[in-house]
């Protein structure tokens, strides 16, 4: 990776922060846009402009957060009470007080199932709706999102986040274009607690601003020592599209999209000062530009406590620890405060929201006081753009083992999410994307 | 004018954070006195706003050890002095950690501690420091997966307290010898049993245990027998710590979806919520000398310590 710059930005609470942009030989978004956007039909049945997906990843305990089971043995309930929700005869945990009090805002599945129990593969089947076998890779939602609509303003799909979702082992591979190759890969954005954004793929050489990034000979010199440093053969999409990279790089609005210092105090100490909270106001501020695809991850890594890990939801150990003191708190209060925010904005009825781990975890506790991954049941919650808010959409047994309603499919998540952004059954078709995925036609 | 102002946050806040109203356990007995309201004053005593927990007092009162999330993808104990007032930095507890460490626990002599260091994959171990011999033990539970945590030293510095499952699913207290070759079963019950803290004579043990339904408060005997159940409470009551004297006890509980903290005496009578806030308030423990309280408190989505005296 080259770094060509770096810039200052203000942040809250009057701190100066220094900001980050990096370029690398990846630009995969560089890549894409020499496809100027797919759209055969017309997207005038859209209802979302944006969907922002929120990847709870390692797996979150849907037991212990919205589908609680106080009536089953000790050594399933796990040790938290429940509380009422704005729902009638609903009950959350008593670790999320604030979603449980906002669900007039959203809607919530509860009978996920995925089709694989490891880490990488389930990760795959969450974006992309297929297995990661056999091989090529489907491409996933946001890819998918990206080809329709195209390069504007900003590169149509965006991760959040670190690096691509992966284990200690290696990363998901569903988490781009997959048989359609890298040009449909996302651009990643780095967000940290402080509200500092790094673009990873943007990094311009020390000592430039962005006011001299506008200095287009600057920045196309800069580029060209990028390209005649990569060693990879799709690098000559740099020839074509480097007008457009200079455009994002230079634009002054994109630029003020990512910096969140714009933002009050007020609407900044609501989310949070964590890393998954200033991502989800970043995630709302390119919901406002009508970024088609925002990809939000909990954390790089899934591992919950593993050294050089940054704390995902795989509770094998010390899920009734964690999840209280930690990942439950911080979930509740950054997913309520983006809610409230988009509809503060006007923004709920164009803004999709969906936040779900890979699976959930396993309804008996394990031999280490814990759970382990289940991807047989678990939870989904969405909100906005058409979504009928203030519903529980499927039903799990008493032990939150199994649906005892029809499940609601991997390719189902991606088709309701795609058909609400007006890529509808013919579009994907035309795509050769999610053919069988059905629409989870309660929500909508 | 700006005195004044700050005259007025501070009372504000104030009030906020020591309820006036009746928010209690099950609406026991709940309110502190208002002559005490008057005399509590709220102290920040960290102002980065990282995550923070299990805050404890070292140096006969005079620092507080915590656990801090320094980076992204570590935990660190951190050390700060205790000076209300003033604005003091904290530093690295151990400066050249480059994995996790948190949970500190120090016996009556704060050159011998313990903390967990997480050294593999969700595996941690027992860090048993002994600065006076420059002797550093470790309990290692080997396997895969281990999730100790939630450790505490005896006062007399003989043994360390921990939670940790056992085969079959629920999770124990156990009590581990010195030298970390030794350790002893102290609760065998079902469901989850954990946050163990010992009195100040080290005769007895107050932790949380699920055993009755959801997180309640216990107090045993240091042996592990006579555990009694003084909370009873519907929600959500952990982190419990004895006051200096042993007579009472500091916790956290969940009312109506609210973190905050609660004292109440050591037999579970007399119940009395010591913060009111709508951000989380957690982790609790006691100044040595039993006139101040500590703990995490979330405002405006920042974590920092305060503190509080009471009387």
């Amino acid at each position: 990776m080259l770094k060509i710059g770096d810039f200052q930005s203000n942040s809250c609470h009057g701190l100066s922060r220094r900001s980050f942009l990096t370029a690398s030989a990846a630009l995969p978004f560089v890549g894409a846009s020499h496809l100027s956007g797919h759209s055969p039909i017309s997207v005038s049945s859209a209802k979302a402009k944006s969907v922002i997906f929120i990847f709870l990843w390692g797996g979150p305990s849907h037991l212990d957060t919205f589908d609680p089971k106080p009536e089953a043995p000790i050594d399933y309930r796990g040790p938290f009470s429940t509380i009422g929700t704005t729902i009638p005869g609903i009950r959350f945990s008593e670790l999320v007080p604030k979603l449980a009090a906002r669900t007039d805002k959203f809607s919530l599945v509860r009978s996920n199932v995925s089709l694989d129990q490891g880490h990488p593969g389930a990760g795959t089947v969450a974006t992309t709706g297929y297995k990661e076998n056999p091989e090529p890779v489907h491409p996933c939602f946001g890819s998918i999102a990206a080809r329709h609509f195209g390069e504007k303003e900003f590169p149509p799909y965006l991760m959040l986040g670190k690096g691509v979702p992966r284990d200690v082992v290696r990363p998901i591979k569903g988490y781009g274009g997959g048989r359609w190759g890298k040009a449909y890969d996302p651009f990643m954005i780095d967000c940290n607690e402080m509200g500092e954004v790094n673009v990873p793929a943007l990094k311009v050489l020390k000592g430039l601003s962005p006011e001299r990034l506008q200095e287009r000979s600057t920045l196309t010199k800069s580029l060209e020592t990028i390209q005649k440093s990569v060693d990879n053969p799709k690098a000559n999409y740099w020839s074509t599209t480097q007008s457009k990279a200079i455009s994002l790089l230079t634009s002054p609005q994109a630029l003020q999209s990512l910096d969140l210092s714009k933002e009050t105090e007020k609407v900044r100490n609501a989310y949070g000062q964590t890393s998954f909270g200033q991502s989800l106001l970043l995630a709302r501020r390119l919901a406002e530009k009508e970024v088609p695809y925002i990809h939000v991850n909990w954390s790089e890594y899934v591992e919950a406590l593993t050294p050089n890990t940054d704390f995902g939801w795989d509770t094998h150990i010390h899920n009734f620890d964690m999840l209280p003191n930690r990942h439950c708190p911080i979930l509740d209060r950054a997913l309520s405060a983006l809610l409230d925010d988009l509809e503060d904005r006007g923004l709920l009825d164009t803004t999709l929201v969906c936040c779900m781990g890979e699976f959930g975890r396993t309804p008996k506790i394990n031999n280490r006081a814990a759970r382990d991954h289940w991807p047989q049941c678990f939870f989904s919650i969405w909100a906005g753009a058409g979504i009928k808010p203030g519903r529980v959409i499927g039903q799990s047994d008493a032990k939150a083992a199994l649906p005892v309603t029809d499940p609601v499919k991997p390719t189902a998540v991606g088709a309701t999410l795609l058909d609400q952004m007006g890529i509808n059954s013919i579009v994907r078709a035309e795509l050769d994307v999610l053919r069988d995925g059905e629409l989870i036609s309660d929500l909508v | 004018m700006r005195t004044l102002l700050s005259l007025l946050v501070l009372t504000i806040f104030s009030a906020r954070v020591l309820g006036s109203d009746s928010g209690c356990l099950e609406d026991q007995n709940a309110t502190v006195s208002q002559r005490q309201t008057n005399k509590n004053q709220v102290t920040k005593i960290t102002f980065d706003g990282r995550l923070k927990h299990d805050p404890v007092f070292v140096d006969d009162g005079k620092s507080i050890v915590y656990t801090s999330l320094e980076k992204f993808n570590q935990l660190c104990l951190m050390k700060v002095p205790f000076s209300p007032g003033h604005k003091p930095k904290p530093v690295r507890f151990h400066g050249a950690a480059n994995t996790s460490e948190l949970m500190a626990s120090f016996s009556k002599n704060p050159d011998i501690y313990a903390f967990l260091r997480n050294n593999g994959n969700l595996h941690f171990e027992i860090i048993l420091e002994n600065k006076i011999t420059g002797k550093s033990t470790s309990y290692n539970p080997g396997g895969g997966f281990a999730g100790i945590r939630n450790i505490s030293y005896a006062p007399d510095g003989q043994n360390v307290i921990f939670a940790f499952p056992n085969q079959n699913g629920p999770q124990q207290i156990q009590a581990l010898s010195k030298d970390g070759k030794s350790n002893l079963l102290l609760t065998n019950s079902e469901g989850v049993n954990g946050c163990p803290k010992y009195s100040p004579d080290g005769k007895q043990i107050v932790f949380s245990s699920s055993r009755d339904g959801d997180f309640d408060i216990f107090v045993m005997n240091s042996d592990g027998s006579m555990p009694v159940n003084v909370s009873k409470s519907k929600g959500l009551e952990t982190h419990p710590c004895f006051s200096p004297d042993g007579k009472q006890i500091a916790f956290t509980a969940i009312r109506n979806g609210h973190y905050n903290i609660y004292l109440m005496n050591a037999d579970g009578s007399n119940v009395r919520k010591l913060t009111k806030h709508p951000e989380v308030d957690d982790y609790p423990c006691w100044s040595p000398d039993g006139k101040t309280i500590v703990w995490v408190g979330e405002r405006e989505g920042q974590k920092d310590l305060y503190s509080i005296e009471i009387n």
